[in-house]
């Protein structure tokens, strides 16, 4: 798999999540080539979200990862292989 | 009976039978992805009993665990048979001390069988 497709579906994914979740922090990386080369690699990226919102705020953490699996469910076994969440109530976010 | 009522009625067997399950990608003993290797080195730490069972060799579980829990990836941790998260929630819990006090609460309460195995 190219760097280049993950880097689509990277920047995919930063946009479903950023147009969801109004978020006041978002990083998504590509740790794809950390996973080169084991069986699901192919079936998709392996990527790492940190995402702060007020979308998360009062809820519990099952909650909180739903509300961004709901946002890219469509993605997963295709283009997401594996995704790594850290959720952050926006109340608790602190930058740097 | 439907496979779906199937599937439902075994994974709630499991999740009565014991306080702690897994349910990911191989077993305990010789886990077949990080991140289920990871979720269980987590409960290894708390030293709990927990059942540990294998989507990939059980196309029931494989196929409709997602529809009971609501939750599409793997691994899937249960306390007390509430879905307690996947192996980024456990991690974290674990690292803020919310998980030792959500699995002691669980082996608190009175009742429920708690098999070890």
């Amino acid at each position: 798999m190219t760097d280049q497709v993950n880097e689509a579906r990277r920047r995919k994914i930063e946009g479903l999540l950023r147009e969801a979740l109004d978020p006041v922090h978002l990083v998504v990386e590509d740790e794809s080539h950390l996973h080169r080369g084991h069986a699901g690699a192919r079936e998709g990226g392996h990527f790492r979200v940190t995402v702060a919102s007020a979308a998360f705020e009062g809820k519990s953490l099952v909650e909180q990862h739903r509300l961004v699996q709901d946002r890219v469910r469509g993605l997963i076994g295709t283009e997401i292989h594996a995704l790594a969440l850290k959720t952050i109530p926006a109340s608790r976010w602190q930058p740097g | 009976m439907t496979d779906q009522a199937k599937a439902f009625d075994k994974i709630k067997g499991h999740l009565a039978k014991d306080k702690i399950v897994i349910y990911m990608k191989g077993t305990p003993q010789a886990p077949r992805c990080g991140f289920s290797a990871q979720a269980v080195s987590v409960l290894n730490a708390h030293g709990k009993p927990f059942s540990g069972y294998d989507v990939l060799s059980d196309e029931e579980l494989w196929n409709h665990l997602d529809e009971y829990s609501g939750w599409e990836t793997f691994p899937q941790v249960f306390v007390d048979g509430k879905l307690i998260g996947g192996c980024d929630i456990v991690t974290e819990m674990h690292q803020s001390g919310e998980l030792k006090k959500v699995i002691e609460d669980a082996f608190a309460t009175a009742g429920s069988g708690t098999t070890i195995k």
